[in-house]
């Protein structure tokens, strides 16, 4: 397969996994650390949205799908089989609780990818497509312009039914 | 596995990674400068979280061994830890400021 | 493809020790936000990590070896994990 096609392609099915699984396990609703509600803030008064910016703060403070996604995938390039992606699992868990978090969304994905990989690796696909393409997609969330990402990322988690909440 | 096209004996042999190196040195390398210019602190914050997302798999795609896995995965989990710690401490020091105005 | 049978004897046997000792099946609803360790999440999870790090490193792989690391991830799950990483309290700013 054409090896730009191939970063191309790793980069949406990472981009998509972690930000699914993200949304879906409620990170645009509170900010789980404070750290997080600070980011959140300063993102919503730069004109963005408050949900996006409680999700970028929760992916800088702790783990969560994204973190999952790339240690999945550099430990299944390393070990050269999804065994990999099974161990990284358990280091993503262990490194969600030293962060006060369950540990559900980054162990989805950690898992999750590593389904994908597999799944990839019959149509082309190698693993270090998906290192380059989690750090693309990571690219595009955080570090091109905050307002316009958290509004597309708001207006997903209201879709999926994730508002966030307000603190009593 | 399916796809065993790494000769990881022979270090040398990076073609099979070259569109890989140069995407994520590029992306470092814009973020980093970006991270220079901009003055609001909490807005450095996403940036310094690329940064650690590039370096960990730089990590990994130069050292394909259990042995760059691992320090790969330590060195990201890190990272988050610190970058809990440094938005922590800017937004308690906020706080201090506006409560002593 | 007859490597992966180990695996699932590892996931039945971490199971039933967990069924065993007393420890529930899913997490409390909503599953996103509760703390309870379960049998799904983290027991299989831990059992099925600690089982693909000894089938790679060729240390005892086989069908004794997958049980008795489905048992320890069991009583290590229900004993042990609290201790280690404790749950922070509801409310702290960490």
């Amino acid at each position: 397969m054409n090896e730009i096609l191939a970063i191309v392609l790793g980069a949406v099915l990472s981009w998509l996994n972690f930000v699914l699984i993200d949304i879906w396990m409620g990170l645009p609703e509170a900010p789980g650390v404070r750290g997080a509600k600070a980011i959140g803030k300063s993102i919503e008064k730069r004109d963005g949205d408050l949900g996006g910016g409680y999700f970028s703060g929760n992916i800088v403070c702790s783990p969560d799908a994204s973190a999952g996604t790339l240690l999945a995938s550099c430990c299944y390039f390393a070990f050269h089989s999804p065994a990999g992606g099974l161990i990284a699992a358990l280091f993503v868990y262990f490194g969600n609780r030293i962060c006060a978090d369950p540990g559900y969304a980054g162990t989805t994905g950690a898992l999750t990818i590593t389904i994908l990989i597999w799944a990839t690796s019959y149509i082309g696909l190698s693993p270090q497509n998906f290192i380059v393409g989690i750090v693309i997609a990571i690219l595009t969330i955080q570090g091109l312009y905050h307002p316009l990402v958290s509004k597309l990322i708001g207006k997903m988690a209201r879709k999926m039914n994730r508002k966030v909440i307000e603190p009593e | 596995m399916i796809n065993d096209s790494l000769n990881i004996n022979d270090k040398n042999y990076n073609r099979d990674k070259m569109y890989e190196e140069t995407i994520i040195s590029a992306i470092i390398i814009f973020i980093v400068l970006r991270l220079l210019v901009t003055q609001n602190r909490l807005e450095r914050m996403p940036y310094l979280n690329v940064i650690n997302f590039g370096v960990a798999g730089v990590i990994t795609l130069m050292n394909p061994s259990p042995l760059g896995a691992v320090t790969s995965m330590i060195y990201f989990i890190m990272a988050t830890v610190a970058a809990n710690a440094i938005a922590f401490s800017i937004d308690k020091i906020r706080e201090i400021e506006h409560d002593t105005d | 493809m007859m490597s992966y049978i180990f695996y699932i004897i590892a996931i039945v046997s971490a199971a039933m020790v967990g069924f065993l000792l007393r420890l529930p099946l899913l997490p409390e609803r909503p599953m996103r936000q509760s703390w309870t360790i379960s049998i799904v999440f983290p027991t299989i999870i831990i059992a099925v990590s600690l089982y693909a790090m000894f089938d790679y490193f060729k240390i005892y792989n086989g069908i004794y070896t997958a049980i008795i690391i489905g048992v320890f991830a069991a009583v290590f799950c229900r004993y042990l994990l609290e201790k280690l990483v404790p749950i922070p309290d509801r409310g702290d700013s960490q």
